[in-house]
């Protein structure tokens, strides 16, 4: 049987899931995701030559249907509720 | 007992038509005669001076079973015992009664299943636990035309293809013994973690298929685009306007875009190179199955499963060979002439099928891939009835007409190709001109060309552009499968056999772990894979199943024996299962953890509770009674127990709107049934719907 630990659960705070290292901001995915978003603006700074972090992350929010749904969920995460 | 006069030569079909085309062509007169018993129809026919009974099958009468009752893990030892006492449902009792009955009066047993591991290996169960024999003679034919099968009887084996049967026996021990152990040891595990009871299957070829979806939907969810530029350009020549290519696809930054517009603001080029040359397409490869499977999927939109049944049911009235085949061959002993000829009598191909055969030689083009026991897939030539249906009538015309473009000309496309330059920017127009359509006539609609043609232009004469632009463009992410590109990635990695490929995608779905015709993974599915893959990843991981195909395929070759490649395949099933054994707490618990996140997930919350104000009213499915309803989350908070409770349509699908009703502020659904649609209140006592009753 699954024994409830007083100690506050070291979970995901987007999907929930448990974490694979507590010190970790995220689970598994979602931290992958927020790497990919990282390497993502330098390469979108590459193309654009110049575009700001925020204007980096309007721009990702209005694409529709190719945004990655892990990257859209760290975004809205970290812009909206944090 | 039977009421046939014995003594008699058994034959064993696999299905009951095919039993009745087997005993047609078999009987002197064509005419065999029918008996009953046990309501199965059984053909008795004359040849030679024999009496031939052939009697059906209805695919497997035996299944394995494990030996013990006790309901744990590992399980290696098994037994064949007959399929209507492990399956209820299985209506097999009275095929296997049948065959009893008949074993005391057969002087000889000749198998006539498909020549393939499972006929194989049906043959040989009923032989050895219905007749009490060990070997018997063997029919081998790839369509069940007469000359075919008359040809089988007179070249008939004398004894069992033990390659085959092996192949197809150490295939049914080991999917039985994965798909046993690790169904058993995941629901074990989740009970002895969570106290629930919850069956979880997963068998060696269905984990690495579904590991592949669910990674390629990682790749999905953690897909990034990246800006690039085109240039989109258009250019007058003659009269007309051309779409111009520049030199470069794609640009990657946009001061390059930018300075390429720039420089070619004038809108002038000069035309630098005009060239042509010939280009020749070739024929396909004949079908294999696979490549049927694609095919219908491309144009017809038929699930790989889909086209296997229709295709055995083509096979079965005798209209084209065995579709279970990996060949790309046709070799010219299976008399292209009068398959041709056969052809040239039906309206819908005598053109070209009589186009063929005035050739003075005619060669089909075949493909790399071979099969030891069939061809590729062709048409008998027969003439079919009208008891095709749609899809079946569609699947034979795509077969008869790749059949015939594989005795095609190559197509010859000239294609022509403008280059025009402006400063240092080259755009280039492409046309093409089909000169000989070759085979692609013979394969309309299935597959067709384009044509462009350029105008005549002089070098160095100077052309105006109707505009140039750039166009921002983003990465895309990768597509999802469909059923058809799953059975090629399957086919590519080597996960399963084409007999196999199609079920197992049909059984993910049937056990909802993916779903949508663009497949991705349910949250079911990624729960089970994530857990896997964290901590027992061979299940989920290719590298195993393909391992064993190659073990297997070496029993086939016979290369190794069959009883001491099984023993070592248990003894690593052992050491597997002992390190799951291991590890079995953390992976219950988490795989628990994981179903309870995706059933929350797949639960359906329509919006906020108007009584506590505080919960959700989410819609629930009763385990129990199989109705649902929508009820308050927060009925399990011990603070609120919430109570409310709203009635749901237990016909037609539900789904929320994001409107709520003007009246008690409830949620707005939508229920359709049927064609029909109805946005309502949930609440069985809301105004709107008095006033709709008055109305």
């Amino acid at each position: 049987m699954i024994k409830i630990s007083s100690k506050k659960p070291s979970i995901c705070p987007i999907c929930k899931k448990k974490k694979e290292n507590s010190k970790e901001a995220y689970c598994k995915n979602h931290n992958s995701a927020k790497k990919v978003l990282k390497q993502g603006y330098e390469s979108w700074l590459r193309a654009y030559g110049s575009i700001s972090y925020d204007e980096f992350i309007k721009k990702l929010l209005k694409l529709e249907g190719v945004v990655g749904d892990f990257i859209k969920e760290i975004v809205e995460y970290e812009f909206y509720f944090k | 007992m039977s009421s046939i006069e014995p003594p008699y030569v058994l034959g064993i079909a696999e299905k009951p038509q095919a039993a009745r085309r087997l005993a047609y062509a078999l009987d002197e007169n064509n005419k065999p005669t029918i008996k009953k018993i046990r309501n199965i129809s059984i053909f008795v026919c004359k040849r030679n001076s024999d009496n031939i009974v052939i009697a059906p099958a209805v695919g497997h009468l035996f299944t394995l079973s494990s030996i013990g009752k006790t309901w744990n893990y590992p399980v290696l030892d098994y037994e064949w015992v007959p399929s209507h006492t492990i399956d209820k449902k299985a209506r097999t009792k009275n095929f296997t009664d049948t065959f009893k009955s008949l074993a005391k009066g057969a002087k000889n047993v000749i198998i006539m299943t498909d020549f393939d591991r499972e006929g194989e290996v049906i043959g040989y169960l009923i032989l050895k636990y219905l007749l009490g024999r060990t070997d018997a003679e063997r029919m081998k034919f790839s369509t069940l035309t007469v000359q075919d099968i008359l040809q089988a009887y007179d070249k008939r084996e004398k004894s069992l293809d033990v390659g085959f049967l092996n192949s197809g026996l150490i295939r049914h021990y080991v999917d039985w013994l994965y798909g046993i152990n690790y169904s058993r040891a995941l629901s074990l595990a989740i009970k002895k973690a969570s106290g629930q009871f919850k069956v979880i299957s997963i068998g060696r070829v269905q984990g690495p298929t579904l590991g592949s979806v669910v990674e390629l939907e990682n790749k999905i969810k953690k897909f990034l685009p990246v800006p690039f530029w085109t240039i989109e350009s258009e250019v007058i020549l003659g009269k007309e306007i051309f779409k111009a290519f520049y030199e470069k696809p794609k640009i990657e930054t946009q001061k390059e875009a930018i300075q390429i517009v720039k420089d070619c603001s004038d809108l002038i080029g000069k035309i630098t190179d005009i060239s042509e040359k010939t280009a020749y397409q070739y024929p396909f490869p004949p079908f294999d199955l696979g490549s049927l499977q694609r095919e219908a999927f491309r144009y017809f939109k038929f699930s790989p499963s889909k086209t296997l049944q229709y295709a055995e049911n083509l096979y079965l009235k005798a209209l084209i060979s065995y579709p279970r085949t990996d060949s790309q061959k046709l070799p010219m002993t299976l008399g292209h002439k009068n398959i041709l000829t056969k052809l040239s009598s039906q309206n819908n191909y005598s053109i070209f099928a009589n186009e063929i055969l005035a050739k003075k030689k005619f060669k089909p083009k075949e493909g790399q891939r071979s099969d030891a026991a069939h061809p590729a897939i062709h048409p008998t030539g027969n003439i079919p009835d009208n008891s095709l249906s749609a899809s079946e009538r569609k699947i034979y015309d795509l077969v008869v007409k790749r059949y015939l473009s594989v005795f095609g000309q190559r197509a010859e496309i000239l294609k022509g190709t403008i280059e025009i330059t402006v400063k240092t920017h080259k755009f280039e127009v492409r046309g093409s001109k089909i000169i000989d359509e070759g085979w692609i006539r013979y394969y309309k609609p299935y597959y067709s060309l384009s044509e462009q043609h350029l105008p005549n232009v002089k070098l160095n004469s100077e052309v105006k552009f109707s505009y140039i632009d750039f166009k921002e463009n983003f990465t895309s992410p990768p597509t999802r499968f469909n059923e058809s590109s799953l059975l090629k990635y399957m086919e590519t990695e080597k996960i399963g056999t084409k007999a196999t490929r199609a079920g197992i995608i049909k059984t993910l779905f049937d056990r909802g772990y993916v779903e949508g015709k663009e497949i991705s993974p349910t949250p079911l599915g990624i729960g089970v894979v994530d857990v896997l893959e964290d901590q027992y990843p061979v299940l989920v991981k290719s590298e195993m199943t393909r391992n064993l195909e190659d073990i297997m395929e070496d029993v086939q070759n016979k290369k190794t024996d069959i009883n001491s490649t099984i023993f070592s395949i248990k003894n690593e099933l052992k050491d597997l299962l002992i390190l799951f054994h291991k590890k079995e707490q953390e992976i219950g618990k988490m795989l628990y953890e994981n179903l309870r996140l995706s059933e929350k997930s797949e639960l359906t919350v329509l919006g906020k509770c108007q009584q506590c104000k505080t919960g959700d009213l989410r819609i629930i499915k009763s385990r129990k009674t199989g109705k649902r309803f929508v009820s308050c989350s927060a009925y399990f908070d011990k603070r609120i127990k919430c109570t409310a409770t709203y009635p749901l349509p237990n016909t037609g699908t539900v789904k929320p709107t994001t409107k709520t009703c003007p009246h008690d502020g409830l949620p707005i659904i939508e229920w359709q049934r049927g064609r029909r649609k109805y946005q309502m209140c949930i609440s069985p006592d809301c105004p709107s719907k008095k006033e709709d009753d008055k109305n």
